[in-house]
């Protein structure tokens, strides 16, 4: 995400509420383009469902249900945006995890790989069952306002800090605080689910 | 926990986060040493806050492993190279500046990112060995090659100044300086060619600029020796902007020193105009550009220019100048008239290319006044922000098709004719990303079948009672499960869906369209040129039918006789 972006967004919706369709695309693209890339990464660990041809459609539905939700709002101010798409592509995430491990989904047996994962992951541990992801996001949903928007604007929109502060209105410290906090708590409830 | 006691934990996390991001990990009990009674709580929270470490990494980059190997930074290479600080990034691993005391000097060590055998990697010492023999003053010369536990690392002259991508992105470049480079460029793949090495990579990150402004190519048999460990893909390696139609499509036998040319047609466009001359926002999008797509030609560049770069981005090899020095002799040539010689491999893709160039949509963002359709040679133009709206209540089974020349594809749904539903799911006709499909009740449609630009294509799509089947110039290209039953709370539109709100737009131009009551099409058939009332002789079921030479104002005449004139509209006013 390159320095800038709040400042171009915040310009598109001025754009966009004077009825210029491209400045409205712009925004909506990017947040499909995110929800693109946490599909991703959500699905990186499971080989049998990240194949392509088997995400794909899917991804397309909530790709285009996500395009038209947002198509539909009219957002003031940037952060009333990110707050409102984050929403909906958190949804899109459940929807899509949910999918994958329903009954019928292809990660439905769904073993880790074998600690292969693990293995992967110098960084801690992501959730590794598509059932843990899905209990990710509601989590995410479940924290306190000032956190869970800290979290959209730097994991789900993936802008820095610096600029999410700016956005916020609040200080880089104060940030840091609830990103720390957010994190901390969504750690617990990863540790419990995998011990669980 | 008492609030100050949280305060104080805080403070210390974030004391301690600051020096993690930096890679000092300060030990819990230095962290605590004024306030023991903390210790526990701070570990906990620590230790969670490292499981959760990969939160702080952004999804865009999730595919790069750029940690794995500053465990380098203050090691020595080989008993020799004194690694100091990273120089720069690449797909296959890190650039260092080093110090090598033997000689007194710095130079860039190149570290592979991955690990390769020990067979293997005698292997590719040797070609990389081979490749330091290459000695020119255009090419990075290569002082040594080696392994380090498992890695191997390639020892390069260190060239002071900057690569062309940063120079590419900080300012743009004067023609005559992107002749310049060209030319350097030229010169030094005409030398490697000449030596048997083909480069397979060149890209504005491997070209470095010094600061005497000499051009050097950089990583000769270094980029293709490590994507050797890395296995890419049959031996295809390559930057997807950069790679030529038949990397792309794993033409092995096809890649050479023309492969290398056409990624310096993709550097000479990019310096000329500023971008990349194959854009997508996904990879397969790209892939799909490369391989179908003419770029754009370049109006505001001198035509010589123009016409070589574009004769350097030919889709065949065999298109393209056989050899770098041919390229140099074309820009160093007076007479900016093409040889005869290379003509005709010119004059077909820029045809096409300003085929499309015509067809391109210019971005509405001023209101027009216009009311009519924009229509030319009697077919309807869509820059976006316009749609018809039919007077013809949404229903199944039904039969949706269109004469389309699209000119532009994004990566969302491009609706050709839909349900003016935006925000639910409706019955429409259109393309997914590049693919022709539509929407139904409750999904999305989404054929194998690619729709190809600037060219004409007949697309249908039968909703009928037990299927849903797409057909592209007549011929079935899917079956999916049938669509629930529609219901008439809405009506069909054409060129975009969404009242108000044209997001799903089509781009590019429709000839006519036809909507009729139930199963149209059941097997393959020839598309007609021109859609008549039920001219397949079946019984009386069109709806409609629209001609983009047959309208009155904003009103579009239905050419079925049934009476269902549409209404265009143009959001640019509306708004």
């Amino acid at each position: 995400m390159e320095l800038g972006h709040t400042q171009r967004l915040s310009h598109w919706l001025g754009l966009a509420r004077q009825g210029q369709v491209d400045a409205r695309n712009e925004i909506i693209d990017h947040a499909c383009e995110r929800l693109r890339l946490l599909t991703r990464k959500m699905l990186k660990n499971f080989p049998r469902v990240k194949r392509w041809s088997e995400t794909d459609d899917v991804l397309q539905n909530a790709m285009i249900r996500l395009h038209r939700s947002l198509a539909e709002i009219q957002p003031k101010t940037p952060r009333e945006f990110y707050g409102l798409a984050t929403t909906q592509i958190r949804r899109e995430l459940i929807d899509l995890a949910r999918h994958h491990y329903g009954a019928h989904g292809n990660g439905a047996n769904h073993d880790t790989d074998g600690g292969e994962a693990a293995i992967k992951q110098p960084d801690g541990r992501e959730p590794e069952s598509l059932e843990s992801w899905s209990k990710f996001h509601e989590a995410v949903e479940g924290l306190p306002e000032d956190q869970r928007e800290v979290v959209n604007l730097l994991w789900y929109e993936g802008i820095s800090q610096p600029e999410a502060a700016a956005l916020l209105g609040i200080s880089l410290a104060t940030l840091k605080r609830r990103w720390q906090a957010a994190r901390i708590t969504l750690g617990k409830l990863i540790e419990e689910l995998q011990l669980g | 926990m008492a609030k100050d006691e949280q305060e104080q934990l805080a403070a210390l996390l974030l004391k301690w986060e600051e020096a993690w991001d930096l890679g000092n990990d300060i030990p819990v009990a230095a962290l605590c040493a004024d306030s023991p009674e903390l210790t526990q709580k701070l570990a906990d929270q620590i230790k969670l806050l490292k499981s959760m470490n990969w939160m702080t990494k952004d999804a865009a980059d999730d595919l790069t492993n750029a940690d794995e190997v500053d465990l380098l930074l203050g090691k020595t290479l080989a008993g020799r190279y004194r690694i100091e600080t990273v120089v720069g990034f690449g797909g296959h691993g890190k650039v260092y500046k080093a110090f090598d005391p033997d000689l007194q000097r710095h130079v860039a060590v190149k570290v592979s990112k991955s690990v390769a055998s020990e067979s293997q990697s005698d292997e590719l010492l040797e070609e990389a060995r081979r490749a330091a023999k290459l000695k020119h003053p255009n090419i990075v010369a290569v002082h040594d090659v080696g392994r380090h536990d498992g890695q191997l690392f390639f020892v390069t002259e260190l060239v002071e100044g900057q690569n062309l991508a940063d120079l590419i992105s900080a300012q743009s470049v004067s023609a005559k300086e992107a002749t310049r480079i060209i030319s350097s460029l030229s010169e030094a793949l005409h030398f490697a060619h000449e030596h048997g090495f083909i480069h397979r990579d060149i890209k504005p990150a491997n070209i470095l600029i010094d600061q005497q402004g000499r051009v050097l190519v950089t990583d000769f048999g270094i980029a293709t020796a490590i994507d050797k460990i890395e296995d890419h893909r049959g031996g295809t390696p390559g930057t997807l902007p950069y790679m030529a139609p038949e990397q792309v499509a794993g033409e092995v036998q096809l890649i050479g020193a023309r492969t290398d040319i056409h990624a310096l047609g993709v550097v000479f466009y990019e310096l000329l105009t500023g971008e990349l001359p194959y854009q997508g926002r996904t990879p397969t999008a790209v892939r799909e550009q490369i391989l179908l797509r003419q770029p754009k030609p370049l109006p505001a560049v001198p035509a010589k220019l123009g016409l070589i770069c574009l004769k350097c981005l030919a889709k065949h090899p065999a298109d393209r100048f056989e050899t770098a020095s041919a390229v140099i002799e074309a820009l160093n040539a007076r007479d900016p008239k093409p040889s005869y010689v290379w003509i005709g491999g010119l004059i077909l893709p820029l045809l096409i290319a300003f085929g499309v160039w015509q067809a391109w949509p210019k971005q509405q963002t001023k209101i027009v006044e216009a009311q009519s359709p924009i229509s030319k040679n009697g077919v309807f133009v869509f820059t976006g922000t316009q749609r018809i709206l039919t007077p013809l209540k949404r229903c199944s089974p039904v039969t949706l098709e269109a004469w389309v020349r699209p000119s532009k594809f994004e990566t969302r749904s491009h609706y050709i004719i839909g349900s003016d539903v935006p925000s639910n799911w409706g019955i429409g006709l259109g393309v997914l990303g590049v693919h022709l499909g539509g929407e139904q009740l409750k999904g999305g449609v989404k054929s194998p079948q690619i729709v190809p630009l600037a060219v004409w294509s007949h697309v249908a799509a039968v909703f009928g009672d037990q299927e849903t089947r797409i057909y592209f110039n007549g011929t079935l290209v899917m079956t999916h499960i049938a669509t629930d039953p529609a219901e008439g709370d809405t009506r069909f539109v054409v060129g975009n869906v969404g009242e108000n709100n044209p997001t799903e737009f089509f781009l590019g131009q429709i000839r006519s369209v036809r909507i009729s009551a139930g199963e149209r099409y059941k097997s393959d058939f020839v598309p007609k040129e021109q859609f008549a009332k039920d001219s397949d002789g079946s019984d009386d079921k069109t709806f409609l039918i629209y001609d983009g030479s047959s309208f009155d104002n904003e009103r579009i005449v239905d050419l079925s006789g049934n009476g269902n004139d549409g209404i265009w509209q143009d959001f640019s006013i509306a708004d």
